[in-house]
């Protein structure tokens, strides 16, 4: 296929690569391009410029830059699970097999119906939404906010589930260099070339910055072919990593850069195997902000038509990627940078039908070299006003003498100069400092280990950017101590770069955009100044302005310039607002990496995991573990079923249940005791060796923190559990109180959750169980081994073991452990001992179920609002030493007799389900907050009594014991009588423990 | 290893993952004012001396490794049918808290010579030449699992000490980081 159906290519220009033909579709026509295009110059080489709908105003919008900053060449990019919106089309690498699609409009780009809202911008004026809808308030949730996310909106984001896959990778060097173009390289090389670790990193595909862009010579070469030889060399060197297609999105502390890589963007769909995107986490020791600039529009009347083109984007399309953006062209300028675009224009044979630059003087070579292509000049001229509606068919001039002009042309070139891209230079706090010279804000004080180069450090001419990114390497390089040597800068042709500041045409006839993407216009600016929000970062959210996915970055400067001129003040008394990360959007797929589905937290697994598996159990995520809560039999349909047989088959015989997952710590030393004493409530330096206890831990404020038991194995060694969920919490809390409370206590704290494999074997025949399962000669009679005992012994024929008669279900009970890798082999051993015992195992459902019965409290009473007292654990209090939480716990409002204590609870009616969360009040009050007496925590059908039994927190429960409430669930719907009574439903004398 | 892609990507790299099941793992913390004896008593036991800082040391199939501020993992082999810590529990008994902590963590090794250069991408830590050098050891994360990783005295290599019930996602994380292509390769 020839070039013939992108017209606007031009012949021999550009480093795109014409030997590789894409086709792409935009809106469903099909278009072609070349390997190298973006999306943006593909459509300008096929003469397309309108490609969207404003935000605001359904205003047709076209290409008004070439590179990251664009407000407006917004798009939909691919279809279905992959549609991504709000792409820009000026840094979307094209593709073969591209589909793109124009966001906003409704029915068709051309003919859009919505864009009527233009007509009523006086009601869409700033701060709109804050006027116009107020009343009545009913009215903002049903009516005006749909109405308005329906009307202002950008692209569509895809339903479906993203099918790609998304990285996270880390990286250090010694000197990041971000920008790849004259001052990047630069740093680059000279950095590289002393041994330094140098990772350098672009946003584009390409490397090379402006030097692409410009029409320039470096050392005698064109500088795209100079380029080509650096970075030649860069990558030759093995202490060099490069990363195209990769944006430093934002500056963290100690030297850490967020990063996005665009992995397979341009790609029809990724590789097998390959992601999407990758997350970067670079730390660097020194960096080298050398994003070059980004030049200004300057606000006049619809100059947002398609057709009105920065200079230095036009300067893109012509030098980089070989196209045409029009065939006539107005240039409007204040700056020779800008101005000079005319040289640009007349070699890529676009005419120049005028010259309009707001200075009342020019430089000489400007002025003759624009007569010489007989081009009208303007000088201490403004290009009014843009005439045409979907493209630009004209442009109107003011002359210095104030007289109008029509000029007729298909393209507005037009630029205010440049803003160095320093956000990077702000993310930790940096102000800018303005400098008149350049009439741009510059790079202030920068974080430790931070420096700019070239024209993001307001150094815009090419020699000035070659010079001091070659500086910068250097002394970054020598910085972190290596030996760098300056290098050879490189000669270039010469440039001009007067600038007058000038930002706004207020003789405009038509609405001047500030803000492209936000729809944000000059009268916006005005009207919020005179409402009073004349400081920037009010006027920035009353406004929107810079608000939207560019950043502001064509709009911050003008709109604060024009509030400047509107208060008085000048620029630099004026401010400018906070650049914050990230530098331009970042897919929240990169951000959340292979962190997604299953993966979005690690999975922990049970010694006894696989066997449990097996034997088809149903699993429940409990924090990061996986539990067996039941063990269905086949012939079971429902979980009630299985758990009431689990329940009955442990309280008449015997089960095991995996306790593993319970928090464990090795506490040692001789102060252990002492240490311990501190932290529970209760007594442990008087346990006795071989014996455990049941403690109970306060958090500081009073308030429990966790229960479990200490068991003591020597003198100086003690053997602590923790509930599942706090194992972590009580060891950092322990290590706290270790390290910082108590350094002088020699006490030695080693977290042991994961070392042994734990099991509760609970029932009337648990004796005969493990009396199967320990060696001989150990005796696990009564007398020898009573309630409460602890044992170090082995088991299974010489596995180091541990045995403790501990009873959470209010059985006869043990829990056994063994080293966690024989895990597995105690949990199939115990099956096989146990089968003529009628063993089964049990999982925490019918757990849970028990320790209601019991009375034992659980998550849901231990739930970071109860006291000792309030769980019944009031009397367990020693008053003979200090622990931590005793002092704070004796406030009046957690001693208040009337705090809601734990009861239990159960129905009137016995057929009657309970309900947690229902709410206590008195059987004949009403039933509103103010009478609530407490509420119901934990419910369960308890098998051993038939019928439902529950735990709940009552305002005087003991003198309430016998009463009968309601348990009113108004989320339910439900009001069930209850009676108040012993929150032991079962076995209260314990003489089950015992036997 | 659990699939094709991963076996040919291991091979493509030059990389072997393998699990070190055989070991004894003894935590050893100081206690107050010991430390000359603990000194002297390791010496004794096992020929070494306890580093200060974030390395590890080896003598005659024993290693230390520093595990944080007066506290350190022995690693040695296990031997079958005796508890490994009990030898060491008894000689240090008095100057150092000693704990059986061979099932509380699960040692992965990798080995090969390209292995730096596709585990940096994965790791929160440079692995450089010059930042991690043979014999030093780090605690800290990979992906979101919390590890401890020294690389051996040849530098080929490094083990990857996981909590054990964590082991079966970390086995499926070290696959996939070793799976990925290096930078500098």
């Amino acid at each position: 296929m020839t070039s013939e159906n992108q017209a606007f290519r031009l012949a021999g220009r550009g480093v795109v690569d014409r030997s590789k033909t894409f086709s792409f579709t935009f809106d469903g026509i099909p278009y072609e391009g070349f390997a190298g295009d973006t999306l943006a110059s593909a459509l300008l080489a096929n003469g397309v410029h309108l490609v969207g709908r404003s935000f605001k105003y359904h205003r047709p919008r076209g290409i008004l830059t070439s590179g990251s900053e664009d407000p407006s060449a917004l798009v939909e990019l691919r279809t279905g699970a992959r549609r991504e919106p709000n792409t820009k089309a000026t840094v979307t690498e094209l593709y073969d097999g591209l589909e793109a699609t124009s966001q906003n409009r409704f029915p068709s780009l051309r003919f859009d119906f919505l864009a009527v809202n233009s007509l009523l911008s006086p009601v869409f004026s700033a701060g709109f939404y804050y006027k116009t809808f107020m009343w009545p308030a009913s009215f903002w949730e049903k009516l005006y906010e749909p109405m308005i996310r329906r009307a202002a909106g950008l692209g569509r984001a895809a339903m479906e589930e993203d099918p790609d896959s998304y990285d996270k990778a880390n990286a250090f060097c010694d000197v990041l260099v971000v920008g790849s173009g004259a001052a990047g390289l630069m740093a680059a090389i000279s950095a590289a070339r002393s041994g330094a670790r140098v990772i350098l990193a672009d946003e584009s595909f390409a490397f090379g910055g402006r030097l692409l862009a410009e029409n320039r010579t470096i050392d005698g070469i064109n500088s795209a072919a100079w380029v080509k030889a650096a970075i030649g060399e860069l990558s030759s060197l093995s202490n060099v990593r490069l990363l195209p297609r990769t944006t430093i999105f934002g500056a963290y502390d100690g030297g850490t850069y967020g990063a996005v890589e665009r992995v397979a963007d341009h790609l029809v769909k990724p590789a097998p195997g390959q992601p999407r995107q990758r997350l970067w986490r670079i730390v660097a020791k020194r960096t080298i902000v050398a994003q070059g600039a980004t030049e200004r529009p300057i606000v006049f009347g619809n100059n947002d038509r398609p057709g009105v083109m920065l200079a230095s984007a036009a300067r893109s399309y012509i030098n980089r990627y070989g196209v045409a953006p029009g065939r006539t062209a107005v240039v409007f300028s204040s700056n020779d940078d800008g101005a000079a675009t005319i040289n640009d224009l007349a070699n890529a044979g676009i005419s120049v039908a005028a010259l309009v630059d707001a200075r009342p003087a020019l430089p000489d070579a400007i002025t003759a070299r624009a007569e010489a292509l007989g081009a009208r000049i303007f000088a201490g001229g403004v290009v009014s006003d843009a005439i045409g509606g979907s493209r630009v068919k004209g442009a109107c001039i003011i002359d210095a003498s104030g007289a109008t002009h029509t000029l007729s042309c298909d393209l507005i070139i037009v630029s205010g100069g440049f803003n160095p891209n320093m956000q990077m230079t702000t993310h930790l706090g940096g102000r800018p400092q303005w400098r008149d010279d350049l009439a741009a804000f510059v790079p202030g004080a920068m974080p430790k280990g931070m420096t700019a180069a070239g024209a993001a450090n307001g150094s815009f001419s090419l020699a000035s950017c070659l010079a001091e990114g070659a500086r910068a390497g250097s002394a970054a390089a020598a910085d972190v101590g290596f030996d760098a040597k300056p290098i050879a800068i490189p000669a270039s042709d010469e440039e001009s770069n007067g600038i007058s500041a000038f930002w706004h045409v207020d003789r405009a006839k038509h609405k001047a955009f500030v803000d492209l993407q936000n729809d944000v216009t000059a009268a916006d600016v005005a009207l919020a100044q005179r409402e009073g929000f004349s400081a920037v970062e009010h006027l920035k959210r009353y406004t929107t302005l810079g608000m939207a996915t560019d950043q502001g970055r064509t709009s911050s400067v003008n709109g604060l310039a024009i509030l400047a001129q509107l208060t008085g003040k000048t620029i630099p008394a004026t401010g400018i607002t906070t650049a914050r990360p990230p530098y331009s959007p970042v897919s929240l797929g990169a951000l959340a990496g292979e962190h997604r589905g299953k993966h979005f937290k690690p999975t922990r697994l049970t010694p006894s995991h696989n066997w449990a598996k097996e034997q088809g159990a149903v699993f429940v995520e409990a924090g990061l573990w996986l539990r067996a809560l039941y063990f269905p039999k086949p012939f079971e349909t429902d979980a009630q079923t299985t758990v009431i047989r689990e329940v009955n088959g442990v309280r008449n015989g015997v089960g095991v249940c995996d306790v593993s997952t319970l928090g464990k710590v090795e506490v040692h030393g001789p102060d252990a005791g002492k240490f311990l004493d501190r932290l529970y409530i209760n007594m442990m330096s008087t346990l006795a060796v071989g014996r455990a206890r049941y403690g109970a831990m306060l958090r500081e404020d009073g308030i429990m923190m966790d229960d479990g038991t200490a068991a003591r194995f020597a003198e100086d060694r003690y053997f602590v559990t923790t509930t599942t969920v706090n194992a972590i919490k009580v060891v950092q809390h322990m290590e706290l109180c270790k390290q910082w409370h108590w350094p002088d206590l020699d006490v030695q704290i080693v977290p042991s959750t994961d070392q042994w494999a734990q099991y509760a074997v609970a029932g009337p025949r648990a004796r005969d169980l493990i009396a199967r399962i320990v060696d001989k000669p150990f005796d696990v009679s009564n007398a020898a081994f009573p309630y409460m005992a602890v044992a170090e012994l082995t088991a299974l024929g010489g596995i180091k073991a541990r045995l403790y008669r501990l009873s959470f279900s209010g059985e006869l009970a043990y829990e056994i452990a063994v080293p966690a890798r024989h895990g597995e082999l105690l949990m199939r051993t115990l099956m096989e001992k146990g089968q003529d015992l009628g063993v089964i195992p049990y999982g925490t459902e019918a757990l849970g179920v028990m320790r209601i019965e019991k009375g034992h409290v659980g998550g849901p009473e231990l739930n970071g609002t109860t006291t000792a007292a309030d769980v019944g654990l009031g009397k367990m209090a020693s008053k003979k030493k200090d622990y931590i939480g005793r002092v704070l716990a004796e406030r009046p409002g957690l001693t208040n007799p009337d705090r809601p204590r734990l009861a239990g609870f159960r129905p009137v009616d016995r057929a009657a389900r309970l309900r947690s969360g229902a709410h206590f009040v008195g059987r004949n009050t009403e039933p509103v907050a103010a009478n609530a007496l407490g509420h119901m925590t934990s419910v369960a059908y308890s098998p051993s009594l038939g019928h439902w039994v529950g735990l709940g927190f009552l305002s005087g429960a003991e003198t309430r014991m016998g009463e009968i409430i309601r348990a009113y669930d108004p989320v339910r719907g439900e009001d069930t009588l209850v009676e108040v009574v012993s929150p032991t439903f079962y076995d209260s004398e314990g003489a089950r423990l015992r036997v | 290893m659990s699939n094709p892609a991963t076996e040919a990507a291991l091979n493509r790299s030059g990389l072997t993952i393998s699990r070190r099941d055989d070991v004894a793992m003894t935590h050893v913390a100081l206690r107050r004012g010991r430390r000359a004896d603990l000194d002297a008593r390791v010496s004794a036991t096992l020929g070494l001396t306890l580093p200060d800082t974030s390395r590890t040391v080896e003598a005659a199939g024993q290693m230390a490794a520093w595990a944080g501020p007066e506290q350190w993992l022995v690693i040695g082999p296990q031997e079958a049918g005796t508890d490994p810590s009990a030898a060491l529990a008894k000689a240090l008994n008095g100057v150092a808290s000693v704990v059986d902590v061979s099932d509380s963590r699960v040692i992965f090794r990798v080995r090969g010579a390209s292995a730096a250069d596709v585990l940096s991408l994965s790791m929160g830590i440079d692995l450089h030449d010059k930042a991690f050098k043979p014999g030093d050891v780090a605690i800290t994360h990979a992906s979101h699992l919390g590890v401890m990783v020294w690389r051996h005295a040849d530098g080929q290599g490094y083990d990857f000490a996981c909590a054990r019930t964590y082991a079966v996602d970390f086995g499926h994380w070290l696959e996939d980081a070793c799976s990925k292509r290096g930078v500098f390769a």
